[in-house]
């Protein structure tokens, strides 16, 4: 079995127990939240982050796709759920989908929150290539560089 | 755009006004008042000012003590956020953050002896006869929501000495209305631990952002996020950012976020309102499902 295969099924088996020990009450949309009066940009947003069900793209040249289904156990019945992993050249996971299969309503409002919260990957940006930013907002600011820290984080991944 | 930068509270302070009509300058004063104003509420709630209302309580008995209405304010977030976190987040957590080394020396030398007998201690609040319940002497820290809070402040000191388009910053953290054109002001995300790495964009409008990460306080083996339960620093996190209608709800969710598991990420937000990223110590980036910003 490829890398990426076994690792999608790893993932998929993690994400389906995940999905079935969801507690009932849980949910990723916050209860009532003034609705923000940002007016977003037209570039897209969450280029890595797991769509869903009406959304996937195909693969782009160079890229492959990895799928798995599997299905686990609600109280409401089986329910089944896929995942499709978009790879690269290089092996390296650049895109994640969710293919909703739900049946039963709570498994759909759960599968669509769980694919809204996809485990993702950031990969970052130079902010030297950003255009017209007024402030950079980060973690409070202290002098100097912490690279013992960035050695250590790497050393974690 | 008019902009002024001080220090204060630890960190780094940066405001900026618009105005559609760029005759008058920001008057100096205005400038003078906003520096005036954040040394008197550091001077009355930094743990690290001898003389503070949080410093005060190392010389207080068990019982209950009167506090002022800005202090109870504080207080009955911080116990919210006690109640949300079950616990995990504290205000009392000022004498074990002394205990690792992280006071007003900077010592960051942890004294195991302290560190081996401090326990959390227990507090009470009566929000409204402004009392609060102790058990013995402990020392609050408003570390996780205070500069949030005084970020609001100023900013709405500004708009009420009719400076309406601005954007206020603390050390990362920030408040921004618009611009006087109306546009929302474009912040850059920093990532956390790469400081020349942006990990997204934010369009903020009337909202207030914060972010908190492992590396900016970090001693040893110590950070500044302290799991009072096992009173060690937390270790599944690596830093996350929270927007939100205000910069205190938002620096709320920062500090909740750095204190949970990751599975109650959505719903202890849900319960103070607002969109998060988290990055977790494994590589993976949890993002809420309301967030609206730009990711990379």
């Amino acid at each position: 079995m490829s890398r990426p295969t076994a690792f999608l099924f790893l993932f998929t088996v993690v994400c389906a127990v995940s999905l079935a020990a969801c507690q009932p009450t849980s949910t990723e949309a916050p209860a009532s939240t003034p609705p923000a009066a940002s007016s977003q940009p037209s570039e897209s947003t969450n280029p890595e982050t797991g769509s869903s069900s009406t959304d996937q793209r195909s693969p782009e040249a160079g890229e492959e796709t990895v799928s798995v289904e599997t299905s686990y156990v609600t109280p409401a019945g089986e329910e089944k759920v896929g995942f499709t992993l978009y790879v690269d050249a290089n092996g390296v996971i650049t895109d994640a989908y969710t293919n909703q299969q739900a049946k039963a309503p709570t498994s759909v409002m759960r599968q669509k929150s769980f694919a809204a919260e996809l485990p993702t990957v950031l990969k970052g940006k130079k902010l030297s290539e950003l255009e017209s930013v007024d402030r950079v907002g980060g973690s409070s600011l202290t002098t100097g560089a912490f690279n013992k820290a960035l050695t250590e984080l790497k050393a974690q991944l | 755009m008019s902009s002024f930068q001080f220090t204060a509270l630890g960190t780094a302070w940066s405001i900026t006004i618009d105005q559609a009509d760029s005759v008058q300058e920001v008057p100096q004063s205005l400038w003078k008042s906003v520096v005036d104003r954040t040394a008197e509420f550091e001077r009355r709630f930094s743990r690290f000012k001898d003389g503070s209302e949080t410093r005060a309580f190392l010389k207080k008995a068990a019982g209950t003590h009167s506090i002022s209405t800005e202090m109870c304010d504080l207080l009955s977030i911080a116990d919210r956020l006690r109640t949300l976190t079950d616990g995990a987040y504290d205000p009392a957590v000022g004498g074990l953050l002394e205990a690792a080394g992280y006071n007003k020396d900077y010592r960051l030398k942890p004294d195991e002896q302290q560190l081996h007998d401090w326990h959390i201690p227990t507090w009470s609040l009566d929000q409204k006869k402004k009392q609060v319940t102790i058990d013995g002497p402990l020392l609050f820290d408003f570390g996780g929501m205070g500069k949030g809070y005084w970020i609001d402040q100023l900013s709405n000191f500004l708009l009420v000495s009719g400076y309406p388009y601005h954007l206020v910053e603390g050390g990362g953290d920030m408040f921004a209305t618009t611009k006087a054109s109306g546009q929302s002001w474009k912040i850059a995300i920093e990532y956390p631990g790469q400081q020349d790495q942006a990990l997204g964009t934010y369009q903020l409008s009337n909202q207030g952002f914060a972010a908190s990460d492992v590396f900016r306080r970090k001693w040893g083996k110590w950070h500044h996020f302290v799991d009072v339960s096992q009173n060690q620093p937390t270790q599944h996190l690596v830093g996350c950012v929270a927007v939100a209608t205000t910069a205190w709800k938002a620096d709320q969710i920062t500090s909740v976020l750095a204190l949970c598991q990751p599975v109650k990420f959505a719903q202890i937000v849900g319960q103070i309102g607002g969109e998060y990223v988290v990055l977790l110590a494994n590589g993976e980036a949890r993002v809420s499902s309301n967030w609206k910003g730009q990711l990379f």
